[in-house]
């Protein structure tokens, strides 16, 4: 895992991410979020005209059998001095493999274009890594989720096919 | 010269408030402030005098907006000569100043209430001036109650509604502005003089009678929230514009500080790789073999 250095945070709590949206966390994962080419920087400004399309999202960590889920939101709707709907979701892309970019994962909210009506805007891409689709526990995702007892199940068998057994 | 009125010259402590400021003015003032540009005091008529002494304040922003607290001033200041003149009674504004003078001297020894305290017109305060003449009540006060009607042919005491709110902005700002001519207590004569008692000081103006004093009471309450609203978000959008600049510039050194880093090492990569090459040779087990052979 690579050294991510304690200070790479410290621009999200200046910015108060880390406060208004996000709980303090550790970074692990070195993420280049792009536009055309021209990364993000915490804190830079950007016209609305220039990230009207989806970015380019670099995961750089992981491994490929690791999975990770993507959020952009906006945390100042529609004002930063009266952000009463925060917070706005413009995009959300889940199961991105490891060392990839978003274009490997699967779009469940399509991207909006951010179009700040008032006042000058945030907008906060968070990265997530998945739980991993070992030691799953069928139970215990049934608590998790509330689901109670099932209402249906069934099962069939399989072992590895060799081009001789096929035949 | 009355010990009550004090020095003018001498800036007070704005914890008094700006009370009657603009009207703590003598004569003898405003005459200096308007320069040679005035004509003489004496032959202007009320409407004329009040306009250039509007005149000489909305151009003095700059020497009112010496503190923080300046925006307020310059507002109050503004919105002053903007309001222009005070709507003066047509029979006030057209007399003279020396007119007027005369009848306060009638008045003075005929009614000899003995609080008249100045021996020469440009003693007078213009304040004292626009009181006697009936154009004003006392200035103390946002929300005495006289009715809103129009009243008397100017005797003392007569309410010009339009006076009231113009004069309650003065009061509003109670900041620390030591100015050369400004800053003056209201004289406690004036309030003998007003036929009527009014509130004082504060801006919470709850049981009055007269419909009219009551709506600027309540105006300027609401000036004053609105004023301190915007000066809050004010505020807080300055904390979000730092915090903004500081993340970013903060974003910055940390880039520059890895960079720097990864410079150095890789410098430090290039000058090992000078010395000792590395290069591994090719690897003999990459080429290419037969694993098996056609199953038949």
């Amino acid at each position: 895992m690579e050294n991510m250095g304690e200070r790479v945070i410290e621009p999200l709590i200046m910015g108060r991410v880390v406060g208004d949206v996000l709980d303090f966390f550790t970074p692990t994962i070195k993420m280049n979020v792009s536009y055309n080419k021209k990364q993000v920087s915490n804190g830079h400004e950007l016209f609305p005209s220039s990230v009207s399309s989806k970015p380019r999202v670099e995961i750089h960590g992981g491994d490929l059998r690791s999975f990770f889920t993507l959020v952009m939101i906006d945390p100042d709707v529609p004002g930063p001095s009266d952000p009463f709907l925060k917070e706005h979701l413009h995009w959300i892309v889940t199961n991105i493999p490891g060392t990839t970019d978003a274009t490997f994962g699967k779009e469940v909210v399509s991207y909006e274009l951010p179009r700040p009506s008032i006042g000058i805007h945030r907008f906060v891409f968070v990265l997530f890594k998945q739980k991993q689709r070992h030691h799953f526990n069928t139970r215990k995702f049934a608590i998790e989720y509330d689901l109670g007892l099932p209402v249906a199940a069934v099962f069939f068998n399989a072992q590895r096919e060799t081009a001789a057994r096929r035949r | 010269m009355d010990s009550q009125r004090g020095v003018v010259e001498e800036p007070r402590s704005q914890s008094l408030n700006r009370q009657g400021s603009l009207y703590s003015l003598t004569l003898d003032e405003v005459q200096t402030h308007l320069g040679s540009s005035g004509k003489a005091l004496g032959s202007m008529n009320l409407d004329e005098l009040l306009k250039s002494v509007c005149s000489v304040e909305g151009n003095q922003p700059s020497s009112m907006a010496v503190n923080g607290a300046s925006a307020a001033a310059v507002a109050t200041q503004e919105g002053l000569s903007r309001q222009g003149s005070l709507t003066l009674p047509r029979d006030l504004s057209k007399k003279t100043v020396e007119e007027v003078w005369k009848d306060i001297q009638q008045d003075k020894n005929g009614g000899g209430s003995g609080a008249h305290k100045q021996p020469t017109l440009g003693e007078m305060t213009l304040e004292d001036l626009l009181l006697k003449a009936g154009v004003v009540t006392e200035t103390v006060v946002p929300g005495s109650n006289h009715d809103g009607g129009p009243g008397g042919s100017g005797g003392i005491g007569q309410n010009i509604a339009q006076v009231a709110p113009w004069v309650q902005y003065h009061q509003l700002p109670s900041m620390q502005q030591p100015q050369s001519f400004m800053p003056y207590p209201v004289n406690p004569d004036m309030q003998a003089m007003v036929s009527q008692s009014s509130l004082m000081g504060g801006l919470s103006d709850t049981q009055t009678p007269g419909r009219k004093r009551v709506a600027s009471g309540e105006v300027v309450e609401k000036t004053v929230e609105r004023k301190q609203k915007r000066m809050i978000k004010n505020r807080e959008s300055a904390a979000r514009s730092r915090a903004r600049k500081q993340a970013y510039t903060h974003e910055l050194e940390i880039k520059v500080s890895r960079l720097e880093e990864e410079n150095e090492r890789l410098k430090r990569q290039k000058e090992v790789e000078k010395i000792l090459p590395s290069a591994p040779p090719p690897d003999p087990k990459r080429q290419l073999r037969r694993t098996s052979s056609a199953p038949f």
